[in-house]
C-alpha cells in the first residue's frame, strides 16, 4: 500500500455510517442540480425531436462533411466509458488494491456514459425511427445486414459492452445494496430489497459473490480494449485520409483510457468534497490516477507524432496533404487545442505534488475532457473535409441543434451519476472494509 | 465560303467609345449568361443551381473583377459592391477571379426578376419568393451600335465601389487547383501521336492520381509545378483488374461510362439533364450556400498555368459505378449493393442514413437528403417529375445510377425483340443530352462497345484507381496542341 495522508475511520461500523450518510434525504442544492440537469436533458430531447421533424438539414453536417458533433461526441462517451471498467476489472485482476474506493464511481460512470454513447449513433441517423433495420434478426420484410460493415460491429461491440458493464456494475452493487436495505427505512428500501437479491451476508454468498466478480472482470477485460478497437475501426477500414492507418486501435484504446480515468477524478473530486469522504477518496488514488493519466497522455502524444511521421514516410500525397491541413488549415485551432490538452497540459503530472495537488488534478482533467473532446472532431472534421477529391472539399461547423444535444448528452451523464449518489452507495462499502481489514492487521 | 482575312477591317469597326465619369473607372462588361441566355430561362429554379461553368457559383449575379483591380479596389470575394454608371446602378457580391481582364467589370445578364405571379396559389409561397441575383440591364446608357443599329452592350465605364456588407456565396467548387491529383489529365499531341500501342496504358499498372509521368510518352501535363510526390508515390500502384469482372459472371452486361475530356466543354447541361431526369430536388439558394447541393453529376473545373499559359479542363464527376466500391461494404444495412450488371446501386428506401457511404467515397459523389425536399412538391408540380424515378424523402442517401430506369427499359425492349441490348440502345440523361458527345455509355463486358475501346485507348485513364476500387467510369485526357511547358 503506498502511504495514506488521511488515516481510515476507526471501525468498520463508521465506515458504513460514512458512505452510507450520502443516501440520506438531499440538499437543496442537489435537488436544483438535478433539475437543472433534467431541463438540459429536456432540451436536448427537444432538439433532438425537431431534427426527426425537419431532417438533417437543422445541423450543419454538409456534403462532404457527413459526419459531425454527433459521431465526435459518441466516441467521446465511449472512451469515458473506459475508465470503469479497466479500474474495475483490470485493477481487480492485477490486485491493484488502491481501485477500491473509485471503483464504484467510475463503474457508474462507465454504465453511464455507455448509455450515452449508445444514444449517439441513433440520433446521428438520417431516419433514426428506423434504426431497428440495423438489427439482424428474423423479419418478414427480408432485410438483413452487412456483417462487413464497421458499423454493425460497432452494435455488437457496444451492446455487449453495455451489457456487460451493467452486469458488473449491478453484481458489485448487491452487498452494498444489502447494507443501504438494512439501513434505510424510505421508500427506497422496496427497491433496495429487490436489487439485493435476498442478500444476507452468509459466507456462502459472499463465495459466490467474489467468485462472480472474479469471472466479470475476465469478461470484462478484453472489452476495455475490443470496444474502442472497433468503434476505432469504423474510421480505420475506409478509405478517407487521416482514418485509414493501422495505429487507430491502439490509439484509440490509450486515448480512451485517458479521456475515461479523467473524467473519474472530474467527477470524484467534487463528491469527495461535498460528501466528506476524504478518508475514502486518498492521495494515493490520485496519484495513481494520475500515473495512468500519464501513461495514456504519452502514447497518445506519441500516436499523435506518429501519424504525422506516417503521413511524411508513407510519401502518399494525399495522405501528406490531409495532416498538413489537420494542422494548419480551417481546423488548425482544433488540432492545437488537442495537442496542447492532451500532451502539455498533464506534462506536470510527472511530479508527485502535483499528483496529490486535487486543485490541480481537477483542473487537469478538465481540460483532458476537453482536449479529447476536440482528438475525436478533429480526426473527424479534418480528414472528412479535405479528402480525395478537390473540388469536393468542405468546411462543417456544428449548428445549435448539435450544440444543444452535446451539452444535453453531458447533463444527462450528470443526471443520472446525482441520482445514482443518491441511491446507491457511491464506495464500494465492502471492499473499502477489507482494506480496513488489511491495514489494520 | 471562309471569311478571308482582311474583310473585318473594311467593316471599319472602331472601338466602342465607353461613356463613363472618370477614365480610370472599369469597363463594364454587360453579358449573356450561359444559363438564361439573356434572362428567358431564370424563372426555372433547375438553372438557377446548376453552378455558372466558370465561377461555380450559384443562385445569383456577381461582379467579376480581375485579382489586381479587386485588390486594387479593395475588394474580397462575397464583399457587396455598388456598380454605378451613367445610367443606373446595381449593389451585387463581388467575384475576383482570373478569368476577366483587369479593368474590367463583368456582369452577367439574365438574372434579378421580380417574382409576381398574381395567380399563385398560396400567398405565403408568394411572398416567399426571393429576387435572385439583379438585373445588369439598367447599367447600360441604351445608346446603339452605329455599325449594326442593335443595343451597345460594351458601351459605359462603371465606378465600382464597395459598400461594406458581406453577401454569402454559393459555390458548388471554391478551388481550381487540382493537387497534381490527376482528376483531369491531358497529353500533348505529339506526345498522342508518338505512342503507338494503343494498350500500353489502358488497364495496366501505371501510378494512379500521380501516375503516368514515368516516361516521356503519354506523360502528363499536370502544368509548371513541380510533382514533388511522382517519384516517391509510385508505389501507389494500381493492381490489374478487367472491368467486365465486376459484373455476375452470367450476366452479359457490365455498364460503363466514358467521359472524353477533350471534347467536354464544361457547359453543365448534363447536370440539369440528370436533376430533371432523376427528379433531383432543388435545395435554393440556402441549401447551396450550405454545400447540400443535390447534383448527381458535376463537372469539375480545373485550372493548371504554366507561365502565362493558362489550360482550363473539366472532369464530369458521378458515381464511378466503382468493382470494389468503397461505400458498399461499409453500409451496415446493405442499402447500396452491387447489382449483378456491375452496378453500385443505392436502395433508398432501405437506408437509414448512417452517411458512412457518403464519407466513404472518395469521388464524394453521393448525396444526402437533409430536407424533405419532397414535402414542398404540390399538386400541378408532381406533373414535372418523372414518373420511372421515385422521389426520395428526408434522411436517406441518393446518388448517380446511370440512369437505371433506362436500362431497365432498354433490356425490355431488347427482350421482346429477343436479343440482347446493343450498344447505343440505352444513354443515360447526361450523355444524351451532352452537345460535344463527351459522354457514352454501353457495355463493359462486349469487347467491340464504344466503351470498351475509348477504355482500351492511349488517352484513357481513370480517377483515383490506385485506391483499387475498380471504377466503371473511364476518363479520356484531354489533347494539348502545344505543350505549355515549351510554350
Amino acid at each position: 500500500m503506498a502511504a495514506a495522508t488521511e488515516p481510515l475511520p476507526a471501525s468498520p461500523d463508521a465506515i458504513n455510517d460514512d458512505i452510507l450518510r450520502v443516501l440520506e434525504p438531499p440538499s437543496k442544492t442537489y435537488v436544483l442540480g438535478v433539475l437543472f440537469c433534467g431541463a438540459l436533458v429536456a432540451c436536448g430531447v427537444s432538439a433532438f425531436l425537431y431534427q426527426v421533424y425537419w431532417g438533417f438539414g437543422v445541423t450543419g453536417l454538409n456534403h462532404p462533411v457527413m459526419w459531425g458533433l454527433y459521431i465526435t461526441t459518441f466516441v467521446f462517451w465511449v472512451g469515458i466509458a473506459h475508465a470503469g471498467t479497466l479500474i474495475s476489472a483490470i485493477l481487480f485482476l492485477f490486485r491493484a488494491k488502491w481501485r477500491n474506493a473509485v471503483n464504484r464511481g467510475a463503474e457508474a460512470l462507465t454504465v453511464f456514459s455507455v448509455l450515452t454513447a449508445a444514444l449517439f449513433p441513433l440520433l446521428h441517423l438520417g431516419r433514426a425511427w428506423k434504426f431497428y433495420f440495423i438489427l439482424p434478426y428474423p423479419n418478414q420484410r427480408g432485410l438483413w445486414v452487412n456483417f462487413k460493415s464497421p458499423l454493425l460491429w460497432d452494435v455488437f461491440a457496444i451492446g455487449t459492452y453495455t451489457i456487460i458493464s451493467i452486469l458488473f456494475f449491478i453484481v458489485g452493487l448487491i452487498p452494498d445494496i444489502g447494507a443501504a436495505r438494512d439501513r434505510v427505512r424510505d421508500w427506497r428500501r422496496h427497491l433496495y430489497r429487490v436489487l439485493a437479491m435476498g442478500w444476507r451476508g452468509t459466507s456462502e454468498q459472499w463465495r459466490a459473490h467474489s467468485r462472480s466478480v472474479l469471472h466479470l472482470s475476465g469478461l470484462a477485460t478484453p472489452l476495455v480494449l475490443s470496444v474502442h478497437s472497433v468503434v476505432s475501426w469504423d474510421f480505420a477500414t475506409s478509405v478517407v485520409p487521416g482514418w485509414h492507418t493501422t495505429i487507430f486501435a491502439p490509439y484509440f484504446v490509450a486515448g480512451a483510457i485517458f479521456s475515461g480515468i479523467a473524467m473519474v477524478i472530474t467527477i470524484l473530486i467534487p463528491v469527495r468534497q461535498a460528501f466528506g469522504l476524504q478518508a475514502y477518496l486518498r492521495d494515493v488514488h490520485f496519484d495513481n490516477m494520475g500515473k495512468l493519466i500519464l501513461i495514456t497522455s504519452s502514447i497518445v502524444g506519441y500516436a499523435y507524432g506518429m501519424e504525422y511521421f506516417m503521413a511524411w514516410y508513407s510519401a502518399n500525397p494525399y495522405e501528406q496533404m490531409s495532416f498538413w491541413y489537420r494542422g494548419f488549415g480551417h481546423y488548425w485551432w482544433a488540432t492545437w487545442t488537442m495537442i496542447i490538452c492532451n500532451v502539455i497540459v498533464p506534462l506536470p503530472l510527472w511530479f508527485k505534488r502535483m499528483r496529490v495537488n486535487l486543485a490541480f488534478m481537477w483542473i487537469v482533467s478538465i481540460f483532458i475532457n476537453i482536449g479529447m473532446w476536440f482528438e475525436r472532431f478533429v480526426i473527424i472534421m479534418t480528414s472528412l473535409s479535405h479528402e480525395y477529391d478537390p473540388a469536393a472539399w468542405g468546411y462543417y461547423f456544428p449548428s445549435w441543434v448539435e450544440w444543444t444535444i452535446l451539452v444535453a448528452s453531458v447533463a444527462f451523464v450528470l443526471f443520472l451519476f446525482l441520482i445514482f449518489l443518491r441511491m446507491f452507495p457511491v464506495i464500494a462499502i465492502q471492499e473499502v472494509k477489507e482494506l480496513h481489514y488489511e491495514e489494520a492487521h | 465560303m471562309s471569311l478571308q482575312p482582311g474583310a473585318l477591317s473594311a467593316l471599319a469597326l472602331e472601338p466602342a467609345e465607353l461613356s463613363g465619369a472618370e477614365p480610370a473607372d472599369l469597363a463594364l462588361l454587360v453579358y449573356p449568361s450561359l444559363h438564361f441566355y439573356d434572362g428567358r430561362g431564370a424563372r426555372l429554379a433547375v438553372l438557377n443551381e446548376i453552378p455558372d461553368p466558370v465561377l461555380k457559383t450559384m443562385w445569383g449575379s456577381f461582379a467579376e473583377l480581375g485579382i489586381e483591380t479587386a485588390e486594387r479596389l479593395g475588394v474580397r470575394l462575397g464583399d457587396v459592391v455598388r456598380v454605378q454608371t451613367e445610367a443606373g446602378s446595381v449593389e451585387l457580391p463581388a467575384f475576383p477571379h482570373q478569368g476577366v481582364r483587369e479593368g474590367v467589370v463583368a456582369v452577367q445578364a439574365g438574372q434579378g426578376h421580380r417574382p409576381v405571379d398574381p395567380d399563385a396559389p398560396d400567398p405565403d409561397r408568394q411572398a416567399r419568393r426571393q429576387t435572385i441575383g439583379v438585373n445588369a440591364y439598367p447599367l447600360i446608357p441604351g445608346r446603339l451600335d452605329a455599325a449594326s443599329g442593335a443595343l451597345a452592350w460594351y458601351s459605359a465605364r462603371a465606378e465600382v465601389s464597395a459598400t461594406g456588407a458581406r453577401a454569402l456565396v454559393a459555390r458548388a467548387q471554391i478551388g481550381f487547383d487540382q493537387e497534381n491529383r490527376g482528376f483531369a489529365r491531358a497529353m500533348t499531341l505529339a506526345a498522342y501521336q508518338r505512342e503507338e500501342d494503343p494498350h500500353a496504358k489502358a488497364d495496366s499498372g501505371h501510378g494512379g492520381g500521380h501516375g503516368d509521368g514515368h516516361g516521356a510518352e503519354g506523360e502528363d501535363v499536370y502544368g509548371d509545378k513541380p510533382l514533388p510526390a511522382q517519384g516517391a508515390a509510385s508505389h501507389l500502384i494500381t493492381k490489374d483488374y478487367d472491368p467486365a469482372d465486376d459484373a455476375h459472371h452470367d450476366s452479359p452486361y457490365r455498364w460503363g461510362l466514358n467521359a472524353d475530356l477533350d471534347t467536354c466543354v464544361g457547359c453543365n447541361a448534363c447536370i440539369v439533364a440528370c436533376a430533371v431526369e432523376n427528379n433531383s430536388p432543388i435545395v435554393g439558394p440556402e441549401g447551396a450556400r450550405a454545400g447540400r447541393e443535390m447534383h448527381w453529376i458535376r463537372v469539375e473545373r480545373y485550372v493548371e498555368t504554366a507561365g502565362v499559359k493558362v489550360d482550363v479542363r473539366h472532369a464530369p464527376m458521378m458515381c464511378q459505378h466503382c468493382g470494389a466500391a468503397p461505400c458498399e461494404s461499409v453500409c451496415p444495412v446493405l442499402a447500396t449493393y452491387h447489382n449483378v450488371e456491375g452496378l453500385n446501386v443505392m436502395v433508398s428506401n432501405r437506408c437509414i442514413g448512417t452517411r458512412f457511404c457518403s464519407n466513404n467515397c472518395p469521388y464524394k459523389v453521393r448525396r444526402f437528403n437533409h430536407w424533405a425536399y419532397d414535402w414542398a412538391i404540390e399538386e400541378p408540380e408532381s406533373f414535372a417529375l418523372n414518373p420511372d424515378v421515385m422521389v426520395r424523402s428526408k434522411g436517406v442517401m441518393e446518388k448517380c445510377t446511370m440512369c437505371v430506369q433506362r436500362i431497365a427499359e432498354g433490356k425490355d425492349e431488347a427482350a421482346r425483340e429477343g436479343r440482347q441490348v446493343r450498344d447505343g440502345d440505352i444513354t443515360p440523361a447526361c450523355a444524351q443530352t451532352c452537345p460535344s458527345q463527351a459522354l457514352t455509355f454501353g457495355n463493359l463486358k462486349h469487347a467491340d462497345s464504344h466503351v470498351t475501346h475509348q477504355r482500351h485507348d492511349k488517352r484513357s485513364y481513370r480517377i483515383l484507381e490506385h485506391l483499387y476500387t475498380r471504377p466503371g467510369v473511364n476518363y479520356q485526357k484531354a489533347i494539348l496542341r502545344t505543350d505549355p511547358h515549351e510554350a
